[in-house]
C-alpha cells in the first residue's frame, strides 16, 4: 500500500543520545507514565511518583509528586505551573496537584499550591484518563475512566477556589482526550465517540461515532481536533467533521508541532498479516511526520519502542523505551530545497517555501529555476508559467532571450501578456516586442491575435497605448486606426487618417464626434490641412464649431437641459484661430466669417479684417461683371456700423489691391479729404474731386487748391476758379502762375477769370485812392489844430462844471480841451489825472467813429498780403 | 459568515477522473495539472446564492481507491448532494458507475440528490464515452446528467449549483427534513435563532439537539 500515500522527503535528521545519558540515568529502573512540555522544560513522571524537570541544558530537577503513582500531567505552555493527577494511596479518589515550579522550597523542589480530588460523576473511585488545562489557567477538565468529565472554573494555582462541577451526555466509554478550543469549547474524545461541549451552555454536541485510542488526539492548530485511528487520521472542527487523510497502521500516539503532525506507529513487521497481527514480539515504533498543509510525509523512519514524543525548544525529541533521547532536527529550508530541487521537485519545493514564508526574492529564484529545468527538458510552455511569476523581480531580459533564441512565440507572448497585466512591469520594449510577436504570429496562421489585443476594450493587458500605436503603425495602418479610436489617442488617430491614409473625410468625420475641447483643440492642429483637402465639409464643421458645437453623437437635447437644470453654455470656438487655415481659399473663408457674423455678435476685429480683405481678394479676381456685388458687399460690411474692423489696415488693403470704392470710403471716414481729391485726380476723375471739394470745401479750402494744382481739366476751371476768386485762396498772380503751367489751357478758358480779377482790382485801387485822400485831410486838420495848442493861448470860458452842470466854484480843474470840472467832480470820476473826463469817455464809446488813421492802421495791420 | 442553509456534498468515481480537480476549479477558480493523490478525504467550501439566499456548500471530496472505499464511506451519511463523477476518456470508469451507484444508496439517505458528471470534456479527441451514453445512464437511474472540463471550467459551476438548486427545491418541497442534520443540511444561524434553543455560545450548533450520527 506503499503508493497510496502521500509524497515521502526526509526534512528531519536524526541526533541519537543528545542529552549524555543523563535522562537514561535519572530514570533508571522506572519507566515514564507521562510527560509533557512547555515553557521551556519538558516534564517526565514516572512510575513511582517522581517528576522529573528537564530544562535546555539537561539539568535535570526531580521531586516526589505523589506517594504512588503519576497517571497525567501537563506543563502550560507559558506559565511555570505543572498540573498534575496520581495517587498518594490506592482505593480513592485521584488528586488533582498543581506545582509552582518557579518557587522552590528550601530541596529545591518546586511548591505544591494546590492539591484537590478529582471527583467524577459519583463519587467512587475511577482512575482519571485525560487531562486538560486552559492556558488562562483558569478551566481545568478532567476525563476518567467512567466516561465522565469534571470542569473546574477558577484559578487552577489556588487551594480551594472553584467549583468543580461534572459535564452532562458524556457517554459512558473511557475519556481518552481532551482539549479546550478558545475558553468555550472543550472536546472530548473517549473509546467510543467524539464530541464537543460548548461551556457556556454545558451541551454537549456529538461529532463522530468512532473514538479513539490514549494519546491518538491532539489539538492541531490549538483549532481543529485530529484523531487518529487504524485506518486513517480523521480532523474535526467543532461543526462536524472534516477531512481524513488515510494512514493505516495501529496508531500509538499523535503529537501536533508547528504544522506537522508525528505520528506514532506499531510497526507490523509484514503488511499483509497486519489486520490479524497481535503477536507482541517485533515491538518497534515508527514515526511518520506529516506536513498537513503541503500534504507530504515529511519524515518516515522506525525506531525501538517510544515511550514519548516531545515537542520543545523547537523541534522533536523522542524518548525511547531504553531512555534514550533522540533528537530530531529539521533541516533549514535552504537544505531542504537543495534536496528538492535534486529531484526536481520544483512544484513542492515552490510549496514549501510559500507556506514557510519565503522571501519573494527567493520564490523568484525557485520559479527561475523550475522554469529553466521545464525549459531544459523542452516544456516551453510549462515553463513560461514558471517564468511568469518571477515577473517583477527576474530580469525580463533573461526569459525574453531565451525565448527569442529558440523562436518560440507563442510562450513569448503568453509572457510578455502577463508582464503587461502587471502594472508598471512592461516598458515601450515590451509592448513593442509584444505586437510584433502578434504581428509574426497573425502573418503565420491569421488567428487575429492582433485584433483581438486591440480590440480587448477593457484593457485588459495594461500596455502603453502610444507605444502600441506607434508600433502598430508602421505595420498595419488600420489595425492602429482602430487601437487608436478604441483608446481615444484622438491626436494618434487622425495624425495616421492625414499623414497615412490621407483619407480627409474620414479624418473630418472622426473629429465630428469629439467633445468639444478636443474637437477645438484637433481642428486647430489638423484643420489647415483639412481644409485644404475638404473645403466644403470642413468650412460646414467649422462653422458649427464656432457656434454651437455638439458632438455628433449626443442627442440634439441632453438631460440636464430637459429637466431645466439651467441651460447648458454651448461650447464655441473663436473664429479668429481659425481664420488662418483658410489661407488661400478666400471663397470658403468668406463663407464661414459671412456665418460667423451672421451667428454670432461678438466677433472680434480679426473677424472682420479677414473678412473684408478676402472680399477684397475676391473683388480683385472675380470677372468684371460680379465686381459690382462684391463691392456693395465690401462696403456693406464697412458702412455696418457694428463692424469693428481696423480703418487702417482695411485702408492698406484696399489701396494694395486697388478698391478705390473702398479707399474713398475709408478716407471719407477719416476725413482724410485731401487724400479723397489726390485719389480722384490721380485717377483723371476731376469731377469727382470737384465734388469732393464742393462736399468739403467749406471746411477745408485746400481741396481747391489741390484740384486746381493737380492740373484739372479745362471744363473744371471755371468753377475752380471762381471758387478761388470768391474765397481768395490764392492771390491772382499765383493762380496765373499755376495755370500757365499746363500747356492745354486756352486764353479761353481763364479769360472770365482774369477780367474779373482786374475789374475787382480796379475798384479796390479806385476806393484806396478815395480813402487816401480822405485821410489826407483829416491829417491836416489835425496839425492845424496842433499848431494852435502850441502857438495860441486858450482861453477857458466854461462856467459850469461838464460833470454836474453847475457852476463852476474854486477849486476847479480846467483842461486845453474847454472842458472845465470842479475838482471834487473830477477826482470821484476820473481814472486818470491827465485826461478829460468828456473826451476820454467819448473816445471810449464802441459807437463812435473810429479815428480815419487809428482804421487805417487796423487795416493794413488786419490784410495780409495775398 | 452568515447563511441560509448549508449543504453537504460528496463527490466520488474511480480514481484520476478529477474529482479533486472539480472541487479545485469551484472552490479555487484553478486547475493543477499535476493532482496529488487523493489520500483519505478532502475538504472545500463555498458560497453561492440560490433564490436570492446564501448557501454555503461543504464538499468531501473522497478517494477513489478501492482501498479508501471503507473510509469515504463514513462520509456519504450525512451528504445532501452527490457528485457521481466519471471520465469521458475511459470507459472503465463509467463501467463502475453502477457500483458507485449501489454503494451510494446504500450507504447515504435516501432522499440524496446525485448528479451523474461526465468529466474531461475537453478532451474530445481521445472520447471513449459518448454523451448519449451518459444520457442514458442518467435516466434510467434517476440523476441529473451533465459533461463538465474541470480544466476549462465549462461546466464546472452549473454542476454544483444545478445540484444545490434541485436540494433546494427539494427542501421547499417538504421532503428533507431539514432539522435532521444527518441528511446533510443545516440551517444558517441567522434561521435557528428564532427557535432560541441555544444561548450565548452556540451560534454554530444550530437548532439540532445533538447525535446526528450513529
Amino acid at each position: 500500500m506503499a503508493f497510496l500515500e502521500w509524497r515521502k522527503f526526509s526534512f528531519f535528521d536524526i541526533h541519537k543520545n543528545v542529552d549524555n545519558g543523563k535522562v537514561a540515568e535519572c530514570l533508571q529502573d522506572t519507566h515514564v507514565t507521562a510527560t509533557t512540555s512547555g515553557n521551556g522544560h519538558v516534564v517526565l513522571c514516572d512510575v513511582t511518583g517522581w517528576a522529573h524537570l528537564i530544562s535546555r541544558s539537561w539539568e535535570i530537577t526531580s521531586f516526589k509528586a505523589y506517594e504512588l503513582t503519576v497517571t497525567l500531567a501537563q506543563q502550560l505552555p507559558h506559565d511555570p505551573y505543572l498540573v498534575t493527577i496520581g495517587d498518594d494511596e490506592t482505593g480513592v479518589l485521584p488528586l488533582i496537584k498543581v506545582w509552582d515550579w518557579s518557587r522552590r522550597d528550601r530541596h529545591g523542589n518546586p511548591t505544591c499550591t494546590r492539591v484537590s480530588r478529582a471527583v467524577p460523576s459519583h463519587m467512587k473511585p475511577t482512575p482519571a484518563t485525560a487531562l486538560a488545562v486552559h492556558e488562562n489557567k483558569n478551566l481545568l477538565a478532567v476525563g476518567f475512566l467512567d466516561g465522565s468529565v469534571s470542569l473546574f472554573r477558577g484559578d487552577i494555582a489556588r487551594q480551594r477556589s472553584g467549583k468543580m462541577r461534572t459535564l452532562p451526555d458524556t457517554g459512558t466509554s473511557p475519556i481518552t482526550a481532551l482539549a479546550f478550543k478558545g475558553a468555550d469549547k472543550l472536546y472530548v474524545v473517549s473509546r467510543a465517540a467524539v464530541s464537543v461541549v460548548w461551556l457556556g451552555v454545558e451541551r454537549c454536541v456529538a461529532l463522530d461515532c468512532m473514538g479513539a485510542a490514549p494519546a491518538c488526539a491532539v489539538l492541531a492548530d490549538s483549532q481543529r481536533l485530529t484523531i487518529a485511528n487504524n485506518e486513517a487520521l480523521y480532523v474535526y472542527t467543532t461543526e462536524g467533521r472534516g477531512p481524513c487523510y488515510a494512514l493505516e497502521g495501529e496508531k500509538v500516539r499523535l503529537d501536533w508541532f508547528r504544522s506537522y503532525l508525528v505520528i506514532t506507529r506499531n510497526e507490523s513487521p509484514s503488511k499483509s498479516t497486519a489486520s490479524t497481527s497481535t503477536a507482541p514480539i517485533p515491538k518497534s515504533h515508527h514515526i511518520t511526520i506529516l506536513d498537513i498543509q503541503n500534504k507530504f510525509i515529511v519524515f518516515s523512519k522506525a525506531f525501538e519502542e517510544i515511550d514519548a514524543v516531545l515537542t520543545e525548544w523547537g523541534s522533536f525529541y523522542i524518548l525511547t523505551k531504553n531512555k534514550e533521547m533522540i533528537y530530531l532536527e529539521e533541516k533549514d529550508l535552504q537544505s531542504k530545497l537543495t534536496l528538492l530541487f535534486k529531484k526536481n521537485l520544483y512544484d513542492v519545493a515552490i510549496r514549501i517555501a510559500s507556506s514557510q514564508h519565503y522571501d519573494e526574492a527567493g520564490l523568484t529564484e525557485i520559479y527561475k529555476q523550475y522554469g529553466d529545468h521545464l525549459y531544459s527538458k523542452g516544456d516551453l510552455k510549462g515553463a513560461i508559467e514558471q517564468y511568469v511569476k518571477t515577473i517583477g523581480w527576474l530580469e525580463t531580459s533573461y526569459v525574453i532571450r531565451k525565448y527569442l533564441e529558440s523562436r518560440h512565440l507563442e510562450p513569448l507572448v503568453q509572457y510578455l501578456e502577463e508582464l503587461h497585466k502587471k502594472k508598471g512591469c512592461a516598458t515601450e520594449d515590451h509592448t513593442t516586442l509584444l505586437l510584433t510577436c502578434y504581428m509574426k504570429i497573425d502573418q503565420h496562421d491569421h488567428q487575429g491575435k492582433l485584433k483581438e489585443f486591440i480590440n480587448s476594450k477593457d484593457k485588459a493587458i495594461d500596455f502603453d497605448v502610444d507605444v502600441a500605436i506607434k508600433v502598430m503603425r508602421q505595420v498595419s495602418v488600420d489595425d492602429a486606426l482602430s487601437l487608436a479610436a478604441n483608446y481615444k489617442r484622438h491626436d494618434w488617430y487622425l495624425k495616421m487618417m492625414l499623414e497615412d491614409k490621407k483619407d480627409y473625410r474620414q479624418a473630418l468625420d472622426y473629429i465630428v464626434e469629439l467633445e468639444f475641447e478636443d474637437a477645438d483643440m484637433y481642428m486647430k492642429k489638423y484643420g489647415h490641412r483639412l481644409i485644404q483637402h475638404e473645403p466644403r465639409e470642413s468650412t460646414n464643421f467649422l462653422k458649427l464649431l464656432c457656434t454651437d458645437y455638439k458632438p455628433r453623437s449626443k442627442p440634439l437635447v441632453d438631460e440636464a437641459s430637459l429637466s431645466g437644470g439651467g441651460v447648458r453654455a454651448s461650447a464655441s470656438a473663436l473664429p479668429d484661430e481659425y481664420i488662418h487655415m483658410f489661407l488661400a481659399n478666400s471663397e470658403r473663408l468668406i463663407d464661414f466669417l459671412e456665418h460667423m457674423i451672421k451667428t454670432r455678435d461678438d466677433c472680434f476685429n480679426l473677424v472682420y479684417d479677414a473678412l473684408i480683405e478676402h472680399y477684397i481678394h475676391v473683388w480683385a479676381k472675380s470677372p468684371e461683371s460680379e465686381k459690382k456685388e462684391y463691392e456693395e458687399k465690401i462696403l456693406g460690411v464697412l458702412k455696418n456700423p457694428e463692424a469693428k474692423y481696423d480703418k487702417d489696415q482695411t485702408l492698406i488693403i484696399c489701396q494694395m489691391l486697388g478698391f478705390q470704392a473702398g479707399v474713398l470710403y475709408l478716407y471719407e471716414e477719416n476725413k482724410l479729404w485731401r487724400a479723397q481729391v489726390a485719389l480722384h485726380l490721380r485717377g483723371g476723375d476731376a469731377e469727382g474731386a470737384l465734388s469732393v471739394c464742393r462736399r468739403r470745401g467749406a471746411l477745408c479750402p485746400r481741396l481747391w487748391l489741390d484740384v486746381l494744382g493737380a492740373s484739372p481739366p479745362a471744363s473744371a476751371l471755371p468753377e475752380l476758379l471762381n471758387v478761388i476768386a470768391n474765397e481768395k485762396l490764392l492771390s491772382p498772380i499765383l493762380v496765373v502762375d499755376c495755370l500757365a503751367s499746363t500747356p492745354t489751357y486756352t486764353l479761353g478758358d481763364v479769360r472770365k477769370y482774369l477780367t474779373d480779377v482786374l475789374k475787382s482790382e480796379a475798384a479796390v485801387i479806385s476806393r484806396e485812392q478815395e480813402l487816401s485822400a480822405k485821410y489826407r485831410a483829416e491829417s491836416g486838420r489835425m496839425k492845424a489844430q496842433a499848431r494852435a495848442l502850441q502857438e495860441r493861448p486858450v482861453v477857458l470860458q466854461a462856467s459850469r462844471c461838464a460833470v454836474c452842470n453847475k457852476p463852476l466854484e474854486l477849486p476847479t480843474m480846467h483842461f486845453l480841451c474847454q472842458h472845465s470840472f470842479h475838482q471834487s467832480c473830477f477826482t470821484t470820476y476820473a481814472e486818470s489825472e491827465s485826461e478829460c473826463l468828456v473826451c476820454a469817455a467819448s473816445r471810449r464809446r464802441p459807437d463812435a467813429a473810429p479815428h480815419a488813421a487809428e482804421a487805417l492802421h487796423a487795416r493794413i495791420h488786419n490784410e495780409h498780403d495775398p | 459568515m452568515a447563511y441560509a442553509y448549508l449543504f453537504k456534498y460528496i463527490i466520488i468515481g474511480d480514481t484520476g477522473v478529477g474529482k479533486s480537480c472539480l472541487l479545485l476549479q469551484f472552490t479555487d477558480k484553478r486547475f493543477q495539472p499535476v493532482h496529488d493523490l487523493t489520500i483519505g478525504v478532502e475538504f472545500g467550501a463555498r458560497m453561492i446564492t440560490i433564490d436570492g439566499k446564501q448557501i454555503k456548500l461543504q464538499i468531501w471530496d473522497t478517494a477513489g481507491q478501492e482501498a479508501f472505499r471503507s473510509i469515504t464511506r463514513s462520509y456519504y451519511r450525512g451528504a445532501a448532494g452527490a457528485l457521481l463523477v466519471y471520465d469521458i476518456t475511459r470507459r472503465d470508469t463509467f463501467n463502475h458507475l453502477t457500483t458507485w451507484l449501489e454503494d451510494a444508496r446504500q450507504h447515504s439517505n435516501s432522499n440524496m440528490v446525485i448528479m451523474l458528471i461526465g468529466n474531461k470534456s475537453d478532451l474530445e479527441s481521445r472520447r471513449e464515452v459518448k454523451k448519449e451514453e451518459g444520457e442514458a445512464f442518467a435516466r434510467e437511474h434517476g440523476l441529473v446528467f451533465m459533461e463538465t472540463s474541470a480544466k476549462t471550467a465549462a461546466n464546472v459551476e452549473e454542476a454544483f449549483i444545478n445540484t444545490a438548486k434541485e436540494i433546494y427545491e427539494k427542501i421547499q418541497e417538504g421532503v428533507f427534513d431539514i432539522n435532521n442534520e444527518a441528511n446533510g443540511i443545516k440551517i444558517g444561524p441567522q434561521h435557528s435563532t428564532a427557535g432560541g434553543a441555544s444561548g450565548a455560545g452556540g451560534a454554530g450548533a444550530g437548532g439540532a439537539a445533538g447525535g446526528g450520527c450513529c
